[in-house]
């Protein structure tokens, strides 16, 4: 009975104290929503003040959260706050801005549905950008997943500077793309790349190309400088889940008389499953986001022909124009029904990858 | 020793949060309010200054080289005629304004300090703060900036038709009546009049042509300058015989072989025929505009190696160190290729004619337009800077320090190359600041290389572009 009561009476206290935390949360989620408004409709002073009201409301609720012994929510609410206002509610205006015929310039105000959703839809510019996104990240996910595996599989044996061998090979990731794109130009650049001069040295004039104007080459190329820029990555992942992996399988297939291939076939590939997943993911959310280097190297017209077209350059042309000494027309609520579209197929198709990826592992 | 409990340690986090957001909101409040001196002078009564001289003569006539804009989506009115303006009252006396002015050309960072020390002779207590940006980053720099409420008291603002839609945002002051247009050309107030209101300030204006090394040419026996295609394939001939590659042009990005293909086919079509083009009386199907594409395809053997994977920067290069012998130029680039050899023999040339009964042309167009933004607190030392900049004075001290072809009546250079750019035989407008025309560039872009390669025929890829320009004229009549 006692404890009944006790237990009564703490949860009476309890929902007591809840109300100034509810009461807190909900000025908290005002303010926020009045923060996103302002931020659409008003002028930065407005914004400004409304930020610091939300900044208020949210630190008591950090305060009351904190005296209800939920101290997590003051750790969780500045980056939860930053994720809404910079991620989030971006996105969600994207979708908005997509609904507009709007050049970029002022705010937009021609309301025009799902126009510019059709003319996505119908362009041959965009199903060719889209196509290539498709080719480059299937050359890349076959290029990481078999070259990456194999210098992993390498490395795990430990050669003779090995450090020296996975800095080296690593080192590319870190590097700026631009900085990339701009090295493989001054390689493959048609008039003062490296290349040239060098074949034509060799006397291997025979092998001479245009490098960067031929329509069936410039591409491969790019495919090329993708996975040089990224080669390093996998080769890490796959080396973190090849040192996962027990010794004790390995040694027990052994025993039982599989020879090296057959205990990697059996063993060590089933297990590296989690790492095929985060690759896989990795290599199609990047290629299908891919731009630097395509820009630097072929230029925001896609050049030659539109071979090396992708969605991003697609993106980019639209809304900024070519980038060059040529004008043209400006259409950023189509470029960013462009963005949507992709955004959607990206979530879509990656989580959709990740089900079948983790399903896969579990079964494993 | 005073044990403190985890509670409190939370609690005392949090306030100190609480505590650091305030003074944040603080500071960004006070950062926000616009209490700076300079607003406070603008603000406060001023003296009269002197006024520039109002002039209600209109400019005389001249030929028209822009055709009547009836494709561009609002409708535009005629230029505003001049009008006498009040005069401009930048600042109380004794109190310095600063106003800030965004404009695209970096190079220009000496050229326009000198620029705005002259027109500080005049208005000793305006200071403009001038900022030169990268092309590729000015226009997303300064729309970011316009749209959030804030950016530059001035700015170069884009030539029409990109103007006609900024000017409906809002984002520019209207200056009618706020600026002296008596010495503005007819070209300079088409350039600046939307819906029959004055938008912005004419500096300047570039022409489009072809430069050679004059040395270079000699050197070939080139004595005259070719007036006609035959003449050029002569002269290219000549060059290639001496091993010298004729002519440098970039087709990666489309950026030369456009400006290549407007300037052939205005020597073509002359302005009326331009007119109809942009009208869409006239198509770029026609048999005499697929023969451009085709002598362009037929000089390809005059081009540089690897031309197709050649973009602009590269081919500028290639004409500045001398490895090729001319290219399109602009009248801007003339500076660039000084800077970068000051003993370069430079010549400009008209872009030559089919044949001797054409007349050899140039492009132009606008290079340097400010406006003033609509949301400035130094309302009148910006106004005060954007008018003077449209006088004889402000032209001047243009073309004397930046070197910018003048749009401005009375306005003289002593540069003999640019006095051949202003005496062009046949000028007509660069193609993209009309609306139905603007977007060819991109067809240039996109599938601009494919002829050069004989993946697509000279008549595949007119017809790519005229279905360039029956988009955009459905566009402006929906």
């Amino acid at each position: 009975m006692f404890k009944v009561t006790a237990a009564g009476s703490t949860r009476a206290g309890r929902a007591a104290s809840e109300g100034p935390f509810r009461l807190a949360g909900a000025l908290a989620a005002l303010s926020f929503v009045i923060l996103l408004l302002s931020a659409i409709l008003s002028e930065p002073p407005v914004t400004w003040v409304t930020l610091g009201l939300y900044v208020v409301c949210a630190s008591l609720f950090a305060v009351t959260s904190a005296r209800l012994r939920r101290p997590y929510v003051a750790f969780i609410l500045p980056a939860l706050s930053f994720y809404l206002l910079f991620v989030v509610f971006p996105t969600i205006e994207a979708f908005r801005v997509s609904l507009y015929q709007w050049t970029g310039m002022g705010e937009p105000t021609n309301f025009i549905g799902l126009r510019n959703f059709a003319g996505v839809l119908t362009s041959a510019v965009f199903w060719n950008a889209f196509w290539h996104n498709v080719v480059l990240f299937a050359a890349i996910f076959v290029l990481q997943n078999t070259v990456g595996l194999l210098l992993a599989v390498l490395l795990h044996g430990r050669p003779r500077f090995f450090e020296l061998y996975r800095a080296v090979i690593f080192s590319p990731v870190i590097i700026s793309l631009v900085a990339t794109g701009l090295i493989w130009q001054l390689i493959f650049g048609s008039n003062i790349g490296l290349l040239t001069p060098v074949l034509q040295g060799l006397h291997l004039d025979f092998l001479v190309r245009d490098w960067l104007g031929d329509d069936s080459l410039t591409f491969w190329l790019l495919v090329l400088v993708q996975f040089w820029q990224w080669m390093g990555l996998p080769m890490i992942i796959f080396l973190a889940g090849l040192q996962n992996v027990p010794e004790e399988l390995i040694a027990a297939a052994r025993i039982d008389g599989a020879n090296e291939v057959q205990a990697f076939r059996h063993v060590t590939f089933p297990l590296l499953a989690p790492a095929f997943t985060v690759v896989t993911g990795l290599s199609f959310i990047s290629m299908f986001k891919v731009f630097d280097i395509p820009f630097v190297m072929a230029g925001a017209g896609g050049a030659p022909d539109g071979t090396t077209d992708v969605l991003s350059l697609v993106i980019y042309r639209y809304a900024f124009g070519l980038g060059t000494t040529v004008q043209t027309s400006l259409q950023q609520g189509y470029a960013v029904a462009i963005g949507v579209v992709m955004f959607l197929i990206i979530l879509g198709v990656a989580t959709l990858q990740l089900v079948v990826l983790r399903r896969r592992e579990v079964s494993l | 020793m005073t044990r403190i409990s985890r509670r409190q340690v939370l609690s005392g986090l949090a306030l100190l949060t609480a505590g650091a957001a305030g003074s944040v909101l603080l500071s960004a409040c006070s950062s926000a309010a616009p209490g700076s001196p300079t607003v406070a002078a603008t603000q406060a009564a001023a003296p009269p200054t002197t006024a520039p001289t109002a002039t209600s003569a209109p400019a005389t006539a001249q030929p028209t080289p822009t055709a009547a804009p009836t494709a561009a989506p609002p409708p535009t009115t005629a230029p505003a005629a001049p009008t006498p303006t009040p005069a401009p009252q930048p600042a109380a006396s004794g109190q310095k304004v600063t106003v800030e002015l965004w404009y695209l050309h970096p190079e220009w960072k000496e050229g326009m300090a000198a620029v705005v020390k002259t027109f500080q002779k005049k208005f000793p207590n305006v200071e403009v703060n001038v900022v030169g940006s990268e092309p590729s980053q000015y226009q997303n720099k300064l729309q970011t900036a316009l749209n959030a409420g804030i950016g530059p008291d001035l700015f170069q603002h884009p030539s029409r038709p990109q103007l006609d839609v900024m000017a409906a945002t809002g984002q520019l002051m209207d200056l009618t009546g706020k600026v002296d247009v008596g010495a503005w050309t007819r070209v300079a107030r088409e350039a600046e009049t939307v819906k029959g209101k004055i938008w912005g300030v004419p500096g300047g204006k570039y022409t489009v042509g072809i430069a050679y090394h004059v040395d270079v040419w000699e050197k070939a026996g080139i004595k005259d300058e070719p007036k006609t295609w035959a003449e050029l394939t002569e002269a290219f001939a000549k060059l290639k015989a001496m091993n010298i590659i004729p002519y440098s042009i970039a087709a990666k990005d489309g950026s030369l072989t456009y400006f290549n293909y407007i300037g052939l086919a205005s020597s073509v079509l002359g302005l009326d025929g331009f007119n109809a083009v942009v009208d869409g009386k006239k198509k770029l199907t026609d048999p005499e505009l697929v023969a451009v594409i085709q002598q362009m395809i037929d000089w390809a053997k005059f081009y540089q190696p690897n031309f197709v994977g050649t973009a602009y920067l590269e081919a500028k290069a290639l004409f500045a160190t001398q490895k090729a012998s001319a290219m399109d130029a602009g009248s801007s680039d003339y500076n660039g290729y000084r800077q970068i050899n000051p003993n370069a023999k430079l010549g400009f040339m008209y872009w030559p004619a089919p044949d001797a009964q054409h007349q050899p042309c140039t492009n132009t167009g606008m290079e340097f337009q400010v406006g003033v933004n609509a949301k400035t607190k130094n309302a009148d030392a910006a106004i005060a800077f954007a008018n003077w900049l449209g006088t004889v004075d402000g032209g001047q001290a243009m073309t004397d320090n930046v070197k910018d072809l003048t749009v401005l009546e009375g306005v003289k250079s002593s540069d003999p190359l640019q006095q051949k750019m202003l005496n062009t035989p046949l000028d007509v407008p660069v193609w993209y600041e009309r609306f139905s025309t603007q977007n060819i560039g991109q067809v240039w872009a996109d599938k601009g290389q494919a002829p050069f390669g004989g993946k697509m025929t000279a008549a595949e890829l007119a017809k790519l572009l005229q279905e360039s320009i029956d988009k955009q004229l459905a566009a402006a009549n929906q």
